[in-house]
């Protein structure tokens, strides 16, 4: 368990994390969303006794960070690839890390199994390409077999099959109990992993809900595609006397709200509309994100949109 | 409520242990500080075997007289000095190195206690200097009385000078890993790192007995100076141990309050 309890941490007038109180509970993936200089970053620092909070309190299984006493053995943490020395063996940056909480070599050697990294595991890691950095990491916060994993953009730089492969072990290692907090941007990757998002927005919490609450905050769409444009009016007024809201998509397109594709393709049944296509979409974790930030904090670029699709 | 209510868990002898073991590892499995220390090495008994020659040339030429002798702490004490501008790059490696690299954030999660952490390096560090310091030391008079032949005076063992040489680099090994804690940068900690420990002697005599690099050569070359007649490689010491001790205070200090 990760509980985050009033924290606030300020870089002289800049307020990056802001009297923020989160849980992170076992047994599932959390997904730590926010956009850029949103203390995402700040608060995993935090968490990880990195830096110091000018107020509040951040603990890992109960206990501030520092005062774990084989931190390796109770929380796992992968923050930066560049954290560690270009001339050093990958062997011998986990032997060293092992070292200092009393975990065997024997462990580093099943660590560098696990990543793929055995075959390798002599070379400098300054030669490494991101993605067997990224594995060096994971491996790294595996060392201590921990209850609790934190991982900041575990993904990047890695390979199809390495995405795959991640995805398939924070699912494992979830479904063994333990607590994993992810964060990272490529939202589409969090939908697919994540039970759960903690979403911050200029520090401050703005959502802690499961993903299917985030993603689906908003309302399903049905699309419906047809030729006969020229009867599509008398259509789309028949919708919305029904109390449907339409979007119009692209000539021949619209989008309709607050109907589910079987009503919508009985009205279009029932006006004669010749339909071409007819496809119910759900709402994406990127759609309820996009929608949470831009209504809450409205940190979008000019112009670009902030609502979902 | 005031962050980190509950400090550091306090360190252990086993926790010490396995911290000296992990940055021991670290600093060996690198090339850069073997490099470091044979380089200083190298620096040192081959300063001190061109200063006893240029002794011997002197006499050669007859701008010294043909009985005129040079105690070997007179050739070594310099050239240690002139080492030791290498030696501060091994010294500050450990520290200077990780957080040029962003290990040291690696470091600290798997050792929070900071003051552990820094403790575990400048023993490494000081370790290394006082094998440098015997061994180039040692080296260094042997050269000495070499190349001096029956000018070398009396005075100043292989075992003397060395241990004073190892002493010596300990010690300012201890200042250098405060100084990197303080700086973090590489650069800056060297310049005012070789600043501190050597160059400092180019103040007035009055000034730079009280500076590390003041210190150092009156420790080694047997020239007391400003300090009291037989007191001189004590009052060395002292001023050695002051300084090595507040920078490193001040930089433990700092280690501890800082953001990584």
């Amino acid at each position: 368990m990760i509980t985050c309890a009033g924290l606030t941490k300020r870089y002289g007038a800049v307020v990056a994390v802001d009297d923020l109180t989160v849980s992170v509970g076992p047994g599932r993936v959390t997904g730590l969303l926010g956009p850029n200089g949103a203390g995402k970053s700040t608060l995993l620092r935090l968490l990880l006794g990195l830096d110091r909070p000018t107020s509040g309190r951040a603990l890992v299984g109960g206990r501030p960070y520092a005062a774990l006493r084989e931190p390796l053995r109770v929380v796992g943490a992968h923050l930066d690839q560049r954290a560690l020395h270009p001339g050093r063996s990958a062997r011998r940056h986990l032997l060293a890390l092992a070292r200092a909480n009393g975990i065997g070599a024997r462990r580093v050697d099943e660590v560098l199994e696990l990543v793929g990294l055995a075959a390798v595991a002599g070379r400098r890691a300054g030669g490494f390409s991101l993605g067997m950095t990224q594995r060096l990491g994971i491996a790294a916060a595996l060392l201590g077999d921990p209850a609790a994993l934190v991982l900041d953009e575990p993904v990047n730089g890695l390979d199809t099959d390495g995405v795959r492969w991640v995805r398939g072990l924070l699912r494992g290692l979830a479904a063994e109990g333990r607590t994993v907090l992810l964060s990272s941007h490529l939202l589409a990757e969090l939908h697919l992993v994540a039970d759960h998002v903690v979403v911050l927005g200029r520090g401050r919490l703005l959502a802690d809900c499961p993903v299917g609450a985030l993603a689906g905050a908003g309302d399903a769409e049905v699309v419906v595609r047809t030729p006969d444009v020229a009867s599509l009016p008398a259509f789309r007024a028949a919708a919305e006397r029904l109390g449907m809201t339409v979007t119009d998509r692209s000539s021949g397109e619209v989008g309709i709200r607050g109907a589910t594709a079987a009503a919508v393709g009985g009205l279009a049944y029932e006006h004669g509309l010749r339909l071409h296509g007819l496809a119910e979409t759900t709402g994406t974790l990127e759609d309820g994100y996009l929608r949470l930030v831009g209504d809450a904090v409205e940190f979008g670029v000019a112009g670009a949109p902030a609502g979902g699709r | 409520m005031r962050g980190r209510e509950r400090g550091p868990a306090p360190a252990t002898w086993r926790a010490a242990w396995r911290t000296l073991g992990s940055e021991w590892g670290k600093a060996w499995s690198v090339r850069s500080p073997v490099l470091c220390l044979v380089g200083a090495a190298l620096l040192t008994v081959t300063t001190a075997a061109a200063l006893a020659n240029d002794f011997v040339h002197g006499i050669a030429i007859g701008e010294r007289a043909a009985t005129e002798t040079l105690p070997p702490g007179q050739a070594v004490g310099p050239a240690v000095l002139l080492g030791t501008t290498v030696f501060v790059a091994f010294a500050m490696l450990p520290v200077t190195a990780e957080y040029a690299t962003g290990s040291v954030r690696s470091t600290f999660l798997a050792q929070p206690r900071r003051r552990l952490v820094l403790a575990a390096k400048t023993t490494v560090v000081a370790g290394g200097g006082m094998l440098l310091g015997v061994v180039a030391g040692a080296a260094s008079v042997v050269a000495v009385r070499g190349v001096l032949g029956v000018h070398a005076a009396v005075a100043g063992t292989p075992g003397g000078l060395g241990l004073k040489a190892g002493a010596l680099l300990a010690l300012d090994a201890v200042l250098v890993a405060g100084l990197a804690s303080v700086l973090r940068s590489p650069v800056g900690t060297l310049a005012v790192g070789v600043t501190i420990t050597a160059a400092l002697l180019a103040l007035p005599d009055r000034l730079n007995a009280w500076t590390p690099a003041g210190a150092a050569l009156r420790l080694i070359g047997g020239d007391p100076g400003q300090y009291p007649a037989g007191h001189a490689t004590a009052v060395a010491l002292a001023v050695l141990v002051v300084w090595s001790a507040s920078v490193y205070a001040f930089g433990a200090w700092l280690l501890e309050h800082r953001d990584a």
